[in-house]
């Protein structure tokens, strides 16, 4: 038990610097209060492999795969990395989906929330307050007994495999770089407006998600498991984590001119309360059942966690879907179908959760 | 009684919450064995912020954690 990051000033100093790489990242470059975002920039990674042909967000976000690398290495070098799946990898894959769902009806996951509060964006705090409902009612689920069953130790293709499908990714974004005034480039669709068309140099994306994943895996830095710890444990150890990152972030702000306070004209932000709410429930309520939130299981992942894998390609799933099908919010307000998905998605996580807490008959 | 708690290939919240609904009604010393480095870090120090007395085996992947009666 060596592990410095997993001390009380090993998981603030891992939030802190969280917190001011993903401010950092936006001064370089990165949409506003986006300088980290799971969600959107799964969605942005969908889109540059053509998964939806929403123009506007089209990226192959580096810090996505590199988050993964990041601890990956972090894994390996600590002796930690371990090929295991099997518990409900199904299950997972539809959550992954309806989180994504939620998080694109906020604009954003956990991280990004906090962002946007560290930036001023008052319509954070509703989905905080969301988020907090959500991993509520999953505590409940949890202590009734709800689980999805164990996993088990697998190969190490098995484990390896999310990390190498990040480093091929990463690899066509390096073959295929973008070009001036196209919106292809290869095998990547680049978005020329909006939010994809704002990034940060590739080498600045790089280093920065790098070190982020790092210290990820090796702090268990979690936003759902921060506020399960407090409701289940009265464990504020990863909230620690969580305050870290969000006054490092509110501070690099302060001194690079990013932050302004308010509701309104918030950068890719929108006003509507009630779902602003509703969206990072539906990511508490689901991140929660699953084990962690989207940083976090990419952190799995890249450690060989083959189920938190396949929670991520149903989270990419859910945000594709969510511009095909019209269920993505904009600055404007809800999608066409971003009720219909929400309410959906409540009920999907909430049939798993029930189903969860019948213990499968022994075998 | 003693009585033993296996949360080996069990992700988070549930190995820290199962070893603590076991101590909520132990009879006696309770073992409780996780496989992944970060149940090990929770466990060990929820145990400690609790002040419970406990020893720690390693076998691999798996430490073992063996805790004591409150009051012995």
């Amino acid at each position: 038990m060596k592990n410095f990051f997993s001390s009380v000033k090993g998981v603030v100093l891992a939030g802190a610097l969280i917190g001011l790489g993903a401010a950092i990242l936006q001064k370089m470059g990165n949409p506003g209060n986006m300088g980290l975002c799971v969600a959107c920039f799964g969605r942005d990674v969908a889109g540059a492999v053509g998964l939806h042909r929403a123009e506007p967000v089209q990226y192959l976000r580096p810090e996505f795969l590199a988050l993964v690398l990041g601890a990956f290495v972090a894994a390996l070098a600590n002796k930690e990395f371990r090929p295991r799946a099997g518990s409900s990898p199904a299950a997972r894959f539809f959550l992954g989906a309806a989180v994504g769902a939620g998080a694109l009806i906020f604009l954003g996951c956990p991280w990004r929330a906090m962002l946007r509060l560290a930036g001023g964006d008052l319509n954070a705090v509703l989905g905080l307050l969301g988020l907090t409902f959500g991993i509520f009612v999953a505590s409940r689920f949890n202590l009734k007994g709800f689980s999805f069953g164990v996993s088990k130790d697998s190969n190490l293709m098995a484990g390896l495999c999310f990390a190498l499908f990040a480093a091929a990714l990463l690899l066509i974004r390096i073959i295929y770089p973008p070009l001036d005034g196209e919106a292809k480039s290869g095998l990547l669709f680049y978005s020329l407006s909006g939010p994809g068309s704002l990034r940060a140099p590739l080498w600045a994306s790089l280093v920065i998600a790098l070190v982020v994943g790092y210290l990820g895996q090796r702090s268990r830095f979690c936003s759902v498991g921060a506020v399960q710890d407090i409701l289940l444990f009265k464990r504020f150890h990863l909230l620690f984590g969580v305050l870290g990152f969000i006054l490092a972030a509110f501070a690099a702000n302060l001194v690079f001119g990013q932050f302004q306070l308010g509701f309104e004209k918030q950068p890719i932000a929108h006003t509507l309360h009630f779902w602003n709410f509703l969206g990072l429930t539906i990511v508490g309520f689901g991140s929660a059942l699953a084990g962690g939130c989207p940083g976090r299981q990419l952190f799995l992942a890249g450690e060989g966690d083959g189920d938190a894998a396949v929670f991520v390609f149903g989270l990419l799933g859910g945000l594709a879907m969510a511009h095909n099908w019209g269920y993505a919010s904009s600055a404007t307000g809800l999608g066409p179908h971003g009720a219909a998905a929400g309410a959906l998605s409540v009920v999907v996580i909430l049939a798993f959760a029930i189903s969860g807490l019948k213990k499968p008959a022994a075998a | 009684m003693s009585s033993t708690v296996d949360a080996r290939g069990l992700s988070c919240p549930h190995p820290l919450l199962l070893t603590m609904k076991a101590l909520a009604d132990e009879t006696g010393p309770i073992t409780a064995i996780v496989d992944s480095e970060s149940s090990a870090e929770s466990l060990s120090s929820h145990l400690t912020k609790n002040k419970r007395v406990f020893s720690v085996t390693r076998n691999g992947r798996e430490t073992t954690f063996q805790i004591e009666p409150k009051n012995s």
